[in-house]
């Protein structure tokens, strides 16, 4: 069983060289990224041999419990796991024991196990200070990879568990994307502390406290084994093959739950009247924009972005006020980066309808119809956000003369991101969830092009509001006149760029449509 | 002359169109003729199928007459044996004949749907390889082949939504690929496989349709409805299209194909996973259309639906159009499936498959 499964997953993994050169390309790039970043840390790890238990303990302990939980979390967020979820063998006839232990060990197969055990193989240099320290770590590796897993298969399970309905649990989603936020701020603020200056006070408390967590536990154990508390490094034993243990036992359960429930059909409830498409004028445009009004409230893929657009600034501005920015700085941040996710959550628009989209195609939709149809809600929330936005931004701020520069900055941001959308999503759409998957799964290749298109299409609208944000704080530092030229300059060259975004996008629409149907079949 | 018994009437077309001018052939119209001299005593030599070509015919035509009068409608020559209209159902031989009727017919009316040399190829393989192809006015058109023959694929180009490699496609007097914009608005599509914005429900997904094609709210509502009554899904209007079964998701997808009334409409196996009582039901809607001067170009797996409803027929396979003309020509003296099995080939004996029964194991 094992072996097969083995076979299976090398297969799938050999499968992925199968495809077309870009694809190829990426692949390759994102493996040499993996190595570099695995080396890194194993580097960081080995140079830690040299400090003491106690300094090497809290970047070890902080840093690996981020990892075993990014690994855990990380396909319910990701929804990397696809590939081998448990209900695929249902026809099989396989016994839920056998399946679920094979599972488990094929599970660290792949890039992500291979770069983990790679990582956890350099704590052994960190802690090969003696004997107990070396043996403790060794112990402490392998229980890591038996937690991390077993952990990773029972989010996995829970996941494909909550999907079989076809509105996913809004609570465990919420959840979802909120744990990912706070991971990766918590990382950011753990890899930016100056390791070497003693790293105040709160780091090691907070290492402390993580140890006790099944997730520190394992990189405390040998730290504790060198410095001789033995009754702390029994503790951490006993929590960690804890959770081992009681992740195994909900994994069993997860797998024969999978194996034995089918996808309720429903008959689903009745929608009277026709909501949106009433309240909005009867063209294409009309139309197109009632419709992402629609998906927004029923579409999960849609309303978890959105979701996650007021958490980031919110996780920001604590992960800065704890850095010591004053109150009256922070204030002025949280408007401008929800403009900028706002109008950048549209760039990847059209690859969410799939191929539905070819409805749009063969009635000879025109392309800015198209383009201004997607474009209409998120302005409709976008343009209310920058005018209360901007007052209230300007009252936390206690700053009056700010408000044209406020209103000119996270306009231009918000315009400039929009248009960008227009095009990008038009021009290069990537995959992304299917209607009716997880909006945390991912399909089964998304090479480069996701990663070149979102960080692309961000970057693009922070550098076009580079005038308008200079020009703001130049009103901040110097003349207060500055911040008109800030709401000029904002306004004019969002305005600008919405247009010409909409314009191309909808040429390239008309240009291309039959190949993006064609990219929407490769992917569904 | 429309020559019609008490219990029934054979009645052969004579050509009114060049492809039948030859005439009957000596041994079909003498088998016909000799059976009904044996059944009624009365000769019948020749008539013409009056306008409407509706012959009321008794219900007891035996097997003979019926072969031999199929055997006439083979020569190209029409022959009408309906059943009495108080006996349900329609008699075989007397639709096969109408259709050949129906078939000449069309043969004269203005091509809306034409393909000429259209490939395309993906990657190493060639899925459609120089496809011809004239739909006419007032037609039924069927498109059959194998799984994989490149049915969906030439639908596709047809309809927008395919880039062939070569090859032109016209609708009425527009190329497609030059001006997809005219084209688009002339064509009804309903693809295979491919998603419809299932979030929506039937009543939104066909006002969101109509609205894309240009059409007022108020005729929206008004064809959506009666669209809706056409296919049995006025109490699924309110439901989210992916709540629907299979067969209600490809009606409604119908629905919103036909909502603005388009010259050419261009079916991709409208009656995959639909009951009887729905496909009769669409197969109506279509006739009515048809009978209206509308073009269909349906493709379907389903031999005996093909040769039932439509007038002309293409078998492709291997990405080629390998026979195709009125369903009569195509099929010969065999139906339709015979005739498409022996064509396309590739039928495997189940042989060597002793262990396929039931056992212990």
């Amino acid at each position: 069983m094992v072996a097969t499964l083995l076979r299976l997953k090398l297969q799938i993994l050999a499968n992925l060289f199968r495809r077309s050169r870009w694809q190829k390309a990426g692949i390759v790039i994102g493996l040499v990224v993996a190595v570099a970043v695995a080396a890194l840390g194993i580097l960081g790890l080995v140079l830690l041999r040299g400090a003491t238990a106690d300094d090497a303990r809290t970047p070890v302990v902080l840093l690996g419990a981020l990892i075993v939980l990014g690994f855990v979390l990380g396909p319910l967020v990701f929804g990397a796991g696809d590939t081998l979820d448990p209900r695929r063998f249902s026809a099989f006839g396989m016994r839920p024991r056998g399946l679920a232990a094979g599972l488990v060990l094929v599970a660290l197969v792949g890039l992500p196990g291979l770069v983990l055990t790679a990582w956890l193989f350099g704590a052994v240099a960190t802690w090969s200070r003696g004997p107990a320290p070396t043996i403790a770590a060794v112990v402490a590796i392998l229980l890591t990879l038996a937690l991390c897993s077993v952990g990773s298969r029972v989010t996995v399970g829970l996941g494909a568990l909550t999907q079989s309905t076809r509105r996913p649990r809004v609570l465990g989603l919420t959840v979802g994307s909120v744990l990912l936020v706070v991971v990766a701020s918590l990382a950011v603020v753990v890899l930016g502390t100056d390791w070497t200056a003693g790293s105040g006070r709160v780091l090691p408390s907070l290492a402390r406290a993580v140890a006790w967590t099944p997730f520190g536990a394992p990189f405390a154990l040998p730290a504790d084994v060198a410095e001789g508390q033995w009754l702390m490094a029994l503790v951490e034993l006993l929590s960690c093959l804890a959770a081992t243990v009681l992740f195994a036992w909900a994994w069993f359960f997860v797998v024969r739950g999978l194996l034995s429930s089918v996808d309720r059909p429903g008959r689903g409830r009745s929608y009277a009247g026709s909501g949106w498409f009433e309240r909005l004028p009867a063209a294409p445009a009309g139309v197109i924009a009632a419709r992402t009004l629609t998906y927004w409230g029923r579409d999960p893929r849609y309303w978890t972005s959105l979701v996650v657009i007021p958490v980031v600034p919110v996780v920001m501005d604590a992960a800065l006020a704890i850095a010591g920015v004053p109150s009256t700085v922070l204030a002025l941040l949280p408007l401008p980066v929800m403009c900028l996710l706002l109008g950048w959550s549209v760039h990847n628009d059209l690859a969410a309808d799939s191929t539905a989209i070819w409805l749009h195609v063969s009635s000879g939709t025109r392309g800015r119809a198209d383009r201004w149809g997607r474009l209409v809600p998120v302005l409709g929330i976008g343009v209310p956000l920058v005018l209360v936005g901007s007052v209230l931004t300007t009252a936390l701020a206690e700053d009056w003369e700010l408000l044209p520069g406020v209103l000119g900055l996270s306009s231009c941001l918000l315009l400039t991101a929009a248009g960008l959308s227009s095009l990008l999503s038009a021009a290069f759409p990537y995959p992304t969830p299917r209607p009716g998957d997880s909006p945390f799964s991912q399909p089964q290749s998304t090479g480069p092009a996701a990663t070149v298109v979102q960080a692309l299409s961000l970057l693009a609208a922070l550098v076009l509001s580079i005038p308008a944000a200079a020009a703001f704080i130049a009103g901040i530092t110097g003349d207060w006149r500055w911040h008109y030229l800030a709401l000029v300059l904002g306004l004019g060259v969002g305005v600008l760029v919405l247009i010409a975004g909409v314009r191309t996008g909808g040429r390239v629409f008309e240009r291309r449509g039959p190949e993006i149907v064609g990219f929407a079949q490769l992917f569904d | 002359m429309q020559v019609a018994f008490d219990s029934f009437a054979l009645v052969t077309v004579s050509a009114a169109s060049p492809s039948g001018a030859e005439g009957p052939d000596r041994r079909g119209r003498s088998a016909a003729r000799g059976r009904l001299r044996t059944r009624q005593g009365t000769v019948l030599d020749r008539a013409i199928i009056s306008d409407p070509p509706i012959i009321r015919t008794g219900s007891h035509a035996s097997r003979a007459i019926r072969r031999a009068a199929e055997r006439a409608a083979r020569r190209r020559d029409g022959v009408a044996l309906v059943r009495r209209r108080d006996t349900p159902g329609r008699d075989r031989v007397a639709s096969s004949a109408l259709a050949a009727q129906a078939a000449r017919e069309v043969a004269t009316r203005k091509v809306v749907l034409e393909l000429r040399g259209v490939s395309k190829r993906f990657g190493s393989t060639v899925a459609v390889d120089g496809v011809e192809m004239e739909v006419r006015e007032g037609s039924l058109f069927g498109v059959v082949g194998p799984n994989g023959a490149g049915k969906t694929t030439t639908l596709s180009m047809i309809t927008g939504l395919l880039r062939p490699d070569a090859g032109t496609i016209t609708v009425g007097d527009t190329d497609v690929w030059r001006d997809p914009e005219a084209a688009k608005r002339a064509i009804g599509v309903l693809p295979d496989r491919l998603r419809l914005f299932d979030r929506l429900t039937g009543a939104q997904l066909l006002y969101y349709a109509g609205v894309l094609r240009g059409l007022t709210p108020a005729t929206v509502r008004e064809r959506a409805g009666e669209l809706a009554t056409a296919f049995g899904l006025e109490d699924a209007l309110d439901r989210l299209v992916v709540d629907y079964s299979a067969g209600m998701a490809k009606k409604v997808a119908l629905a919103a194909a036909m909502i603005h009334a388009p010259r050419v409409l261009v079916l991709d196996e409208p009656f995959e996973s639909l009951d009887p009582v729905s496909a009769a039901n669409v197969t109506e809607i279509l006739q009515k259309y048809v009978a209206s001067g509308g073009a269909v170009l349906v493709s379907s797996h389903s031999m005996d639906l093909i040769q039932r409803i439509c007038d002309h027929v293409a078998i492709i396979v291997a990405g080629k159009v390998i026979v195709a003309g009125s369903v009569e020509k195509v099929r010969g003296d065999r139906t339709l499936e015979e005739r498409f099995v022996e064509l396309a080939g590739g039928r495997q004996s189940a042989e060597g498959m002793e262990w396929l029964q039931p056992s212990s194991v």
